[in-house]
């Protein structure tokens, strides 16, 4: 019982400190405007980013309308591989727009900027992430709740375990 | 049977300096200093480079630890007779000096690389991202040099509050009289390892030469193993009063 | 007496510019032993020396006939000791400490022995709290426990009674007496408290800055340091103290309840000429009994022979 009790201790030990932690990394990232100029009927992909499972919000500017693809990781690989387009988000004939989205999950992710006019166009692009990382907040609440249940088990089973005698 | 009595000792040494809540407040240190630094590289493919960005702390919280659990497990012990009870059973000093070490170390080493290895998901890294090992074998060198330290000192000092604070105040002291001179600070050390094996990985030649590299890595090793050595003899022979 | 079983030759041992031991030449057999002198005599120097945890500056040291420096391994697996000031993990129970202690001694069944050891200190109920709970009598006990549970040959107690209420003193020194005589284990006590001593050792060590002034079996200390005195129960007790004091060969008289207390200057001639006083008063003779030294008066006299020695 002592073990099962160290063992709880230590879990949620880890969840609470993974809860602040994760607390603390939820401020907002805000990368700073990104300025692209893309020539008529072209298709621009940005490196592709880290991003986390949070909240992103795209604010976008263009003097005439663009389509803007979010592709995930298997997305980038179609697309530099096959140019095929498989997006998790589109928006199409946009000038000025801000997108919110909601990403589940941790990885590589690109925006790709189509251009359909005759123009020479100069777009820009400013990326926030906010809101608490979902996977690190899931695992401290897992965490945190193992522990407890853990305690409260090791308090609760030498009271059946004497009582049973 | 020396075997059996160095793991009798670890066992001892675990349940007696790793009990709560010391190995709780390693784990949360360890945590806040690592993962909770600011990620400034979202590019994808220099995402790595978020592993070292908040060196400077984990160093500093490092170098806290590691004073405070070996003044305590060496200088401690000695103060509060306890190292005087354990050489009244028959227990052979050396195997009493490297149970106290290895199992201090060890402790250490295992919270710090289970948490280091959190990045990996949290960066999308590969689990064989060859900068991680690279990061861990620096860790690891640093950690020996610190430990060789803070050894050395509580057996010097004998008293368990003077030992933390040297094993604190000389390492810090000479990370601020070095600057970041490559070979004599810990950061200067640390950036040239990893640079170095930051070229060689992603392909580029290394423009920091390879005599260097080995500098790096043999200073610290040579340090520690001199100090190291000094303190077993010390203690193999100490009289306990 | 038969091959000591501690033995040290001029053992000298020098902290800084004060000599703890100046020439030590300690001897003590098999059995219960007594180690005393006052505080700074260099007992517990005496006894870190026999252990291996301090090295002599000079002469020699064993125990088993093993040197105690160099091989002091082999000497502590036959060697349980409890030092003045024990120091123990007070995050462990008292049964996790001598499981330990148990495994250290390389028990395959740790547990049980440490619960044998316990139940034969009388700690059972108290096995799984910590011992930072533990009161001071308690603690003691936990040291003679974790003395014990090597099984040893010898076992050397520094100050085994401090801090034991009287009662607890009886019972503990009884469980030395028990052990001695069930298992043959030889004990080195070292103690202030003489009446004690008395009562269980054979034999006794007397050591003063550094040094023994005299040792030996307790029983041949208390005749070479006797004080002559006779005690003698009587009908009427003033009567016979008016008489002796005439007599020549008797130093002092005087007189408790219904006794007279006698030092005599001749031993044999007084043994003769007391019957025929008494018989000459018409007193009734109820008890007639030679009083042997305390261990306290051998070693107070000990002491008063060694300073005549010193200054002559």
């Amino acid at each position: 019982m002592r073990k099962l009790l160290r063992l709880g201790v230590i879990f949620l030990v880890i969840g609470l400190s993974l809860l602040l932690t994760t607390a603390l990394r939820g401020s907002p990232i805000y990368i700073q405007p990104i300025k692209l100029t893309i020539t008529p009927h072209e298709w621009v992909m940005l490196n592709p980013q880290l991003w986390m499972p949070r909240s992103i919000k795209l604010s976008l500017f263009s003097i005439s309308e663009i389509d803007v693809y979010i592709l995930d990781e298997y997305g980038i690989n179609a697309w530099c591989e096959e140019k095929r387009l498989t997006s998790i988000f589109t928006l199409n004939g946009v000038k000025q727009s801000t997108l919110e989205l909601q990403l589940n999950e941790r990885g590589k992710y690109a925006i790709l900027i189509h251009n359909p006019s005759d123009l020479h166009l100069d777009v820009y692009i400013s990326i926030t992430l906010y809101m608490l990382e979902k996977d690190l907040l899931s695992a401290s609440i897992a965490l945190t709740t193992m522990g407890i249940i853990a305690i409260i088990t090791s308090k609760i089973l030498p009271r059946y375990a004497t009582r049973g005698m | 049977m020396n075997l059996k009595s160095l793991f009798r000792l670890i066992i001892w040494e675990l349940e007696e300096n790793w009990s709560f809540p010391i190995l709780e407040i390693v784990i949360s240190a360890a945590i806040f200093s690592i993962l909770n630094q600011p990620i400034t590289h979202l590019e994808f493919e220099t995402r790595y480079r978020n592993l070292i960005s908040n060196m400077g702390i984990t160093h500093l919280i490092l170098i806290l630890i590691v004073g405070a659990v070996f003044s305590r497990s060496f200088a401690g012990s000695l103060s509060r007779g306890e190292v005087k009870t354990l050489l009244s059973y028959p227990i052979k000093r050396w195997i009493l000096f490297l149970s106290k070490f290895y199992t201090n170390f060890i402790v250490i080493f295992a919270v710090y690389v289970a948490v280091f290895s959190l990045h990996i998901p949290l960066l999308a890294l590969s689990p064989f991202e060859p900068i991680f090992y690279v990061l861990l074998t620096s860790l690891l060198l640093h950690l020996m040099l610190l430990c060789a330290v803070a050894i050395f000192l509580s057996l010097m000092i004998k008293n368990e509050i003077i030992s933390f604070l040297a094993s604190i105040l000389l390492p810090l002291g000479l990370e601020v009289i070095a600057g970041n001179d490559k070979f004599l600070s810990f950061y200067g050390r640390f950036e040239l390892f990893f640079n170095y094996f930051e070229q060689l990985t992603r392909g580029r030649l290394p423009e920091i030469a390879f005599q260097d590299v080995v500098l790096v890595i043999s200073l610290p090793i040579f340090i520690s193993v001199l100090l190291f050595t000094l303190s077993f003899i010390y203690f193999s022979n100490m009289q306990v009063d | 007496m038969g091959a000591p079983i501690i033995s040290t030759r001029e053992l000298v041992k020098y902290f800084g510019n004060t000599a703890a031991l100046q020439g030590l030449n300690l001897n003590v057999p098999c059995g219960i032993s007594g180690f005393i002198g006052p505080n700074g005599a260099g007992k517990t120097t005496t006894i870190n020396i026999l252990l291996g945890l301090l090295k002599p500056d000079y002469g020699e040291a064993t125990v088993f006939g093993l040197d105690c420096w160099r091989e002091s391994f082999k000497i502590r697996r036959r060697v349980g000791v409890l030092h003045e000031n024990n120091a123990y993990p007070g995050n462990f129970t008292g049964i996790r400490f001598l499981e330990h202690v148990a495994n250290i001694y390389g028990f395959a069944q740790a547990k049980k022995r440490a619960k044998e050891i316990l139940s034969e200190v009388g700690l059972s109920e108290a096995a799984d709290k910590p011992i930072k709970a533990y009161s001071a009598g308690m603690r003691q006990r936990l040291g003679l426990a974790q003395a014990l549970i090597g099984d040893p040959d010898l076992v050397i107690l520094d100050e085994p009674t401090a801090n034991i209420d009287p009662l607890g003193r009886i019972l503990l020194l009884d469980k030395i007496k028990e052990i001695h005589s069930s298992r043959g284990t030889s004990f080195l006590i070292s103690t202030h408290i003489l009446p004690e001593l008395e009562k269980i050792c054979s034999w006794v060590s007397i050591i003063n800055k550094g040094r023994i002034v005299d040792q030996g079996y307790v029983r041949d200390l208390s005749a070479k340091y006797s004080a002559n005195i006779y005690r003698i129960e009587v009908s009427n007790p003033h009567l016979l103290a008016d008489r002796i004091r005439e007599m020549e060969i008797v130093e002092e008289v005087w007189v408790e309840g219904e006794n007279v207390y006698c030092r005599v200057k001749d031993l044999n001639r007084f043994y003769g000429e007391i019957p025929k006083i008494i018989a000459d008063l018409n007193l009734q003779l109820r008890s007639f009994q030679y009083m042997r030294s305390s261990l306290e008066e051998v070693y107070r006299e000990a002491f008063s022979w060694r300073v005549k020695a010193d200054e002559s």
